[in-house]
Order: structure tokens, then sequence, then C-alpha cells
């Protein structure tokens, strides 16, 4: 069976607790890590459903994460949020097949949608 | 010791090779030019008022071109009395940067120079003793103009300079002030989703408290809204002009505006006008201005909103019955951070006057027939490349 478990990277870790609880709320599993390195890590195939990374992280970026888990697990589906908008990372995450780039702040309930249609899709 | 390094003055001379000789042919020449310097000074001004764009950057009408001929007798003196030092460097080049200031484009003060010149060649050869003389005579001159004529363009190059530099510190600016808005939303983000889950935890929370997470929920959604703001002045999105209706264009920004406690009527010209603009950008000036009235005449006032065609421009005039514009700072209304709300942030019409410029129109306090505020935003009817565009 697919995991639904969700995988929360940003390197504001008050905003990555909160998002778990969020989730957590709505009826999903989810961890977070403050660390792409150590996400990376943890994420062996299989383990998590969705990934929701933020795209501006120091030492590795939300995409180059994302390119990277999904060379360990080509099934995993994945959300990017973003402060900057206008982020060239923008247009590489979405070229990438992330399926949606949220604006930070964001809205816990679009959250949860967009999540429940990633479970779906 | 390194030497002193040369004033740029002194570079000049060596470089056009103005020597002490041609300060003594200039001393002799002076006193048979002195009587002619009036004629040539009329003459210089009749040509120079002879050209449209010329005569625009004299905008002080005739009292000022009086004022400049009797400038120029005085410069004419001085041309051929000297001395040619550091004082008179300083001289000529407050000459050359009043030309800058009134905007004056500097190929008139250059075709102007060769009118001067063309009459004090003509009087020299006509009063010289001898063709030897007249010769030794006319280098001077020629020599002395060009000195003229290097301190004029290095105080035209002085100002692009400043401005280019007054350019890279606004885009400086810019990027610290994006920078700043941007960092801000993740603390905002956090603050948000642990408001959203307090609420939560809290079930129905006694009303104080409910109160202060609405408090929260509200400051959070103002300081976005502020970042927004701030990122649409500084960045420069490109505006993608297309034919509005005006009709279309205040229904789309009546959607957007939060509601409005005063009566707000709308004014259409019949036929409805039709301009070219951004139709984001347009309906966001007029969310603006809608909402600066909104905010100013309250609940028992009223907002009036009217629309009419106006040469190659349509006219909207937001006009409200609140307390107007405080006429301290009227003259600083469209700078940043300039506000007279006790908690607005003075991006708002700054941020309209940028809009508009960009769209190839105008934002401008007027008056109209309520009491209170009155703006005008004018957008054109047909497309024009505004600044930045």
């Amino acid at each position: 069976m697919t995991s639904h478990r969700i995988l929360v990277v940003d390197d504001n870790r008050d905003l990555a607790e909160n998002l778990v609880e969020i989730l957590e709320d709505a009826g999903f599993a989810a961890d977070f890590f403050d660390d792409p390195a150590t996400a990376l890590h943890a994420a062996v195939p299989g383990r998590y459903g969705i990934a929701l990374i933020d795209l501006r992280m120091p030492g590795m970026d939300g995409v180059e994460l994302h390119r990277a888990l999904k060379r360990l697990d080509p099934a995993l589906k994945a959300i990017a949020m973003t402060a900057f908008a206008r982020d060239e990372r923008v247009r590489c995450a979405l070229g990438d097949g992330m399926l949606a780039v949220l604006p930070k702040p964001m809205n816990a309930a679009n959250l949860i949608i967009r999540l429940r249609q990633a479970v779906a899709a | 010791m390194a030497p002193p390094e040369e004033h740029l003055f002194d570079e000049i001379k060596r470089y056009v090779g103005f020597s002490a000789t041609d300060e003594a042919h200039l001393r002799r020449v002076g006193p048979r030019i002195a009587p002619h310097a009036r004629e040539i000074t009329e003459d210089f001004y009749r040509r120079i008022l002879a050209h449209p764009n010329a005569r625009s950057a004299f905008t002080g009408g005739d009292a000022q071109v009086e004022s400049l001929k009797c400038t120029l007798v005085v410069w004419m003196r001085e041309l051929f009395d000297g001395p040619w030092d550091l004082a008179y460097y300083e001289k000529r080049a407050r000459i050359g940067r009043r030309h800058v200031a009134i905007d004056l484009p500097q190929q008139y003060m250059f075709t102007a120079m060769s009118v001067i010149r063309s009459h004090l060649v003509r009087i020299v050869l006509d009063t010289a003793d001898g063709p030897d003389v007249a010769h030794g005579e006319l280098f001077a001159v020629d020599r002395v103009l060009d000195l003229e004529l290097a301190v004029m363009l290095h105080t035209y190059r002085e100002n692009s300079l400043a401005r280019l530099q007054q350019s890279e510190r606004l885009a400086t600016f810019g990027q610290f002030a994006a920078s700043i808005a941007h960092e801000l939303r993740n603390p905002l983000g956090v603050i948000e989703s642990s408001s959203f889950l307090l609420r939560k935890r809290l079930g129905a929370p006694p009303e104080p408290v409910a109160r202060h997470l609405d408090k929260i929920d509200a400051q959070v959604q103002l300081s976005n809204r502020i970042i927004t703001s701030l990122l649409d002045l500084v960045r420069e999105r490109p505006s993608v002009p297309r034919d509005l209706s005006a009709r279309d264009l205040i229904t789309a920004a009546q959607d957007t505006l939060p509601a409005c406690p005063a009566a707000l009527r709308v004014e259409l010209a019949d036929p409805v006008p039709v301009l070219r603009a951004d139709p984001d950008q347009a309906r966001q000036i007029l969310v603006n201005l809608l909402s600066n009235a909104c905010d100013a005449a309250g609940a028992e006032g009223s907002v009036v909103v009217s629309v009419r065609a106006d040469g190659d421009a349509v006219a909207f005039l937001v006009n409200d019955s609140g307390p107007g514009i405080d006429p301290t700072i009227r003259t600083r209304l469209f700078e940043p951070l300039v506000t007279t709300k006790v908690r607005g942030i003075g991006l708002g019409l700054a941020l309209c006057r940028r809009l508009a410029e960009r769209n190839g129109g105008t934002i401008a306090l007027t008056t109209g027939p309520l009491p209170g505020a009155a703006f005008e935003l004018r957008l054109p009817t047909i497309t024009t490349r505004g600044e930045g565009a």
C-alpha cells in the first residue's frame, strides 16, 4: 500500500513543527526536519508519500533536495513552499514535477486541500 | 611623496594648450570686444529662443532672459580679463550647472557657443593690428572657448554621474527592502500557523482570548499586505496594457475593495470611456484610492468616483467627505512612508503614483464637490511608454 506519510522540510523549525501539528490534526501522519541532509537520510524509499519542502534553505535548497529525494524514491510526490514568489527556483520546482508551489505565509485550510488533492492524484 | 593631484581645470588647460601667451592676447582683445558685448548678447538669445526646445528650458519668461543677458555680458568680460584660475573655473562651472538645472540640452549649449565664437572671430579680424597679430589672437579665443566648452560638458557629466549614483542607491535600497520583506514572511508564517493551532486547541475560547486571537490574525494579514505593497513598490513588474472599459475597471476595483463603510457613488460619463493600461495595476491604483477615501469618509460619510474622457486620457476623480489632507504633508503626499493614517505606513499613494507612471498616467491631489480629499488619476487612452514600463 502506498504511504500517505508526509515529510516536512523547512529550516524554520517553528514553522515545520506547526505544519506537522496542523497536518496531524487533519488526519495525516507527518515528520518534520529542519535540515535537508537529515531529511534525505530519513527518507528511505516507501516511507513517505508526499514531501512538503521549503525552496530556500541553507546548504541544500528545496529543488536540490527534491531531486535527491526523487532519485531515492521515484514515486514520492512533492509540494514546495516559498516566501519568495519570484524566486527562479519556483520555475525549477514546477519543471521538476513538484505538484504546486505554495506562497508563505500559508493558509492552513488551503494547505490541507492541496495535500488531499496530492494524495488523490 | 606623491605629487598633488592635478585639478581638472589645470588638466584641461594643459590639454587645450592654454598658455601665458594666450592670456596676454585675450587681455589685449578684451577692450575691443567690450563695445560689442550687448549686440552679441542680443543675437545670442535671439537665436536660442528661436528654437522651441531650447526656449522651453527658460520657464521664467522675459525677466529671466533679461537677467541672463546681463550674466552673459559679465561672462564675456571675464572671458578676456581672467585670471583663468580655479576661482574662474568654479564660476564657470556654476553657470554650467545652471544649464543642467534648467535641463538645457547639451547641443544647444554647444551651438550657442559657436554663435559667440563667430562674433568674436569677426570682431578680432576687424580690429586686429595686422594678420600676424590676428592669428595669435584667434588661437587664444579658440582655446579659451574650448576651455569653456570643456567645463560646461564636465558639469553635464557631473550631473549624469550623480543621477546614476542616485538610481543605484535606489536600486540597492529596493533590493534591501525586498529581502527584508521576504524574510519577514517566514516569522509571519509561524505566527499565523500558531494562531491557527491555538484557535483549534482552545475550541470555543472565552471572549477576551478570542478577541486577542482575532487581533493576531488581523495584524498578520495587515503585515502581509504591507509586505506585498512594499514588494510591489520596489520591483519593476512591467505593465502589460490592454483596452479597458472604465466601468469594468471600477467594478473590478470595488470587488477587491474591503467593505466600504461610507456611501459610495460612481458617476460614469456616457459613453463609458475606454482606457489603455495594465488591468491589474490600474485596478490596484483604484483600490488604494477608494480604500483611502472610504477610510477617510467613515460610516457617516460619502465617496464619489467620477470618470470622464479628457483629451487623450481618462480622468478618474476619487473624492470623499472626510477631513481632507493635512496641509503640512500635501507636497510630500506621494513619497513613500508619508501617511495621514494612524495605522498606515504610507506606501499606498507612493505605489499608486509609481503604477500610474508605469502606465503612462499621472495622479495628483485636486479638489472636488465633496469637502475632503480629492485625487485625480489620469490614464491614457492610447499606449504611451511610461517610465520603467
